[in-house]
This record gives C-alpha cells, structure tokens and sequence, in this order.
C-alpha cells in the first residue's frame, strides 16, 4: 500500500490518496481542492481515483469534486449524499463504503458538522474537522461542541493508543497524544 | 506504507518492527537490532515505509539524507546529526532529542510530540507543519526557520530561540513559554490564545 498526504493552501485542508503498492486504484480522503499538483501526484505514481471519501460535506473538503469528475470515474461516499450535487453513495456505521481491497470502518463523528465521519483503516484514522493535532473542529453552539466532544470521546478515545492519526487541517498526530495533550478534551460536557 | 503488522508475540498488540515479527519489547537482543538501524540509515540516502520505533541511537550522521514515511516514536538520539535531511512524514513522538542538529533541514509533516528536546538546532530549516504538541523542550534553537502551519500546542519551551522566525499558521495554545526570544519574527500571525484559533 502506498500512502500520500497532499496539502492545498486554497482552504489550508488535507486531503489523503490512498493506492496499491503498483499502479491500479487509489482511495482519495476528501477533494478540498484538485488541481495540478494533485493531478501530477496521482498521475506519476500511475494511480487511478477510483473511490472518494468524504469526511463532511464542507467546502474545503468537497470543492475539488467536480474537477475531479471530469477526470476520473470515482464513486463517491458520504454520510449525507443528498447535500451534494454529485450522485454519492451514503455511508453510515453500518454501511462502509466499497473500496475494492482497501477496507475502511466509517465511524460517525457529529459536531463539527451533523454528517461528519472519521475513517479507519489498518490503523490509520482520518479525522477531518472532528479531531486534529492538540485541536478539535469548530462548532457555533454549546450543543454541537457537547456533541463533538462526545462524539471523539466514544468513537475515537475508545480505539486503541498507537492510532495514526490524520486531520483535515494541520500536521499529523497520534491517538495516545491526543489523549495526553489536546487541551480541548480536557473540557467539561 | 509503515509496516503495520501486529508483533507475533501472544495477547501483544505492538507493531513489529522493519525486518522483524515482534515488536522492541520482544526483540531479543535490541542492542544489535539498535546497530543494524544505525547501519541501515548511515548506509542509505534514502529511506523509506520503515518501522524503527525505540531505537537507540548515538553520534550518528544522517546529514542531507532523505527519510520519509517512517517510524521512529520512542527513539533515544543523542548526538545525531540530521542537518541538509529531507524529512516527510516520521514520527518521532515521545522521543528523547538531546544534542542533535536539524540544521538547514527541511521537515514536513513530523511528529515530535510529547518528545523531550534538549540542546537541539533547528535554525535555518524549513519545519512546515510539523507537531511539537506537549513536547518539553529547553536550550533549543529554532531561529531563521520557517515553521509555516506547525504545533506546539501545550508544549513547554523553556530558552528557545524562536528568532527571525515565520510563525504563519503557527500555534502555541495553552504552551507554557519561559526565557524564550521571539524577536523579529511575526508573532502576530501565530496563535497564543485559546479562543485565537479557528479551522
């Protein structure tokens, strides 16, 4: 398995492509932006964006979609098809999406957003705006940040230490850092 | 990709390292698992997708090496030189750094989190995005670097030099800063506030 971490300055967001060892299809976390920085990584490492994922249906992390269809044959997953223009295939807890050899657990995640959703997979887990390095996501109201926290504290601190961890925004982390230094999770429901 | 397979010990849930099936813990002899890791960087300019967690290393010099998507948490590295590396993707969290030079580096997308730096140089890289998150760090420099978008949030930094530094994107939330000098770098682009941050 090869692992890529492209960076867009355009909406500061991450976005992940996943693809095998060879060339064949590849797994895109999230499209914020697609442009031709993105386009040469996929292209060079001869991977085709046969499955996109999307953590939650905000902009920085779904803007690159459209480009990105007029490329490539992708089926996309969300947990709220409907809020995109694009024909999207839901996904819930209970209904993974279908990525051929790469096998990812959605785990439900609201707060940030009501359709956010991590994705797990051989010990590597892509947050989006849920969880990020010694930071959790934005939230408007006192409700949606007891949501958040209650959302990370069941789903996401009950998985195991050594979790790699991958955001939508910022650097890399890990499970076990989180839980000893993300000052956020300290908060009280 | 890291080497993620799960050590073959009974009931262990730890990642074995590169080359072996069991994990630190389990390694029978780690002294000489330690030397092939140092022969192994030493003897490459490249490395790459490489579990190497807990290793032990000494005054060894990687200098304008290029090491990407590896593991190195828990790592002991006294007297490592790892100025000119290229570094993209490794993790380094709760590793003890004493003595070593990062000079001239270009780092992206490191992990040193919850890591214990001491006596290390950073100055002139290039450390873009990279989690320093709870590390204690003291008598360290950072100065004429470009620390675009890193974290060093709850972090303690005690006599860092952050000096003519770009802190654009760069958070210190909730990081307890002694004796440590700022001067001309932007400090207004960077967030020292809880409330200052937004995604």
């Amino acid at each position: 398995m090869r692992f890529f971490n492209y960076f867009s300055v355009h909406h500061f967001s991450n976005c992940y492509l996943i693809g095998p060892d060879g060339p064949g299809d590849a797994v895109l976390i999230d499209a914020g932006v697609f442009d031709e920085g993105l386009l040469k990584l996929i292209e060079d490492n001869e991977l085709y964006v046969r499955w996109v994922l999307i953590t939650h249906v905000h902009h920085g992390h779904v803007q690159g979609l459209q480009t990105l269809q007029k490329i490539y044959e992708a089926g996309i997953y969300a947990f709220d098809a409907e809020r995109l223009e694009a024909p999207v295939q839901p996904i819930s807890e209970g209904k993974p999406p279908d990525c051929g050899s790469f096998s990812f657990k959605v785990l439900e995640t609201p707060g940030h957003s009501n359709d956010s959703v991590c994705f797990l997979m051989d010990g590597m887990l892509f947050t989006g705006d849920t969880l990020s390095a010694g930071s959790i996501g934005r939230t408007a109201t006192g409700y949606e940040r007891a949501l958040l926290l209650s959302s990370i504290r069941k789903k996401i601190l009950s998985l195991k230490e050594d979790v790699l961890v991958f955001p939508g925004h910022g650097p890399p982390t890990r499970l076990s850092i989180e839980r000893r230094f993300n000052p956020y999770l300290e908060e009280k429901l | 990709m890291f080497s993620l397979q799960i050590c073959s010990v009974e009931k262990c849930n730890n990642w074995a390292l590169h080359q072996r099936e069991v994990c630190r813990k389990h390694l029978e002899d780690p002294q000489a698992y330690d030397r092939q890791v140092a022969d192994l960087l030493s003897g490459s300019a490249a490395v790459s997708d490489l579990n190497l967690a807990s290793a032990v290393l000494k005054d060894l010099d990687l200098s304008g090496k290029s090491i990407e998507r590896c593991i190195l948490s828990q790592a002991d590295l006294r007297g490592v030189n790892f100025a000119d590396t290229r570094i993209r993707l490794l993790y380094l969290d709760y590793s003890v750094l004493e003595n070593c030079s990062f000079q001239a580096a270009k780092l992206y997308n490191v992990v040193l989190a919850g890591a214990r730096i001491e006596s290390c140089n950073f100055s002139g890289s290039d450390i873009v995005r990279c989690n320093f998150c709870g590390i204690q760090c003291r008598e360290t420099l950072f100065d004429e670097s470009d620390l675009y978008g890193s974290r060093f949030i709850a972090s303690s930094l005690n006599r860092v030099g952050f000096k003519d530094c770009n802190l654009k994107q760069v958070r210190f939330e909730h990081a307890r800063i002694s004796e440590s000098d700022f001067r001309y770098s932007n400090t207004e682009d960077a967030f020292f506030e809880q409330k200052a941050h937004k995604l």
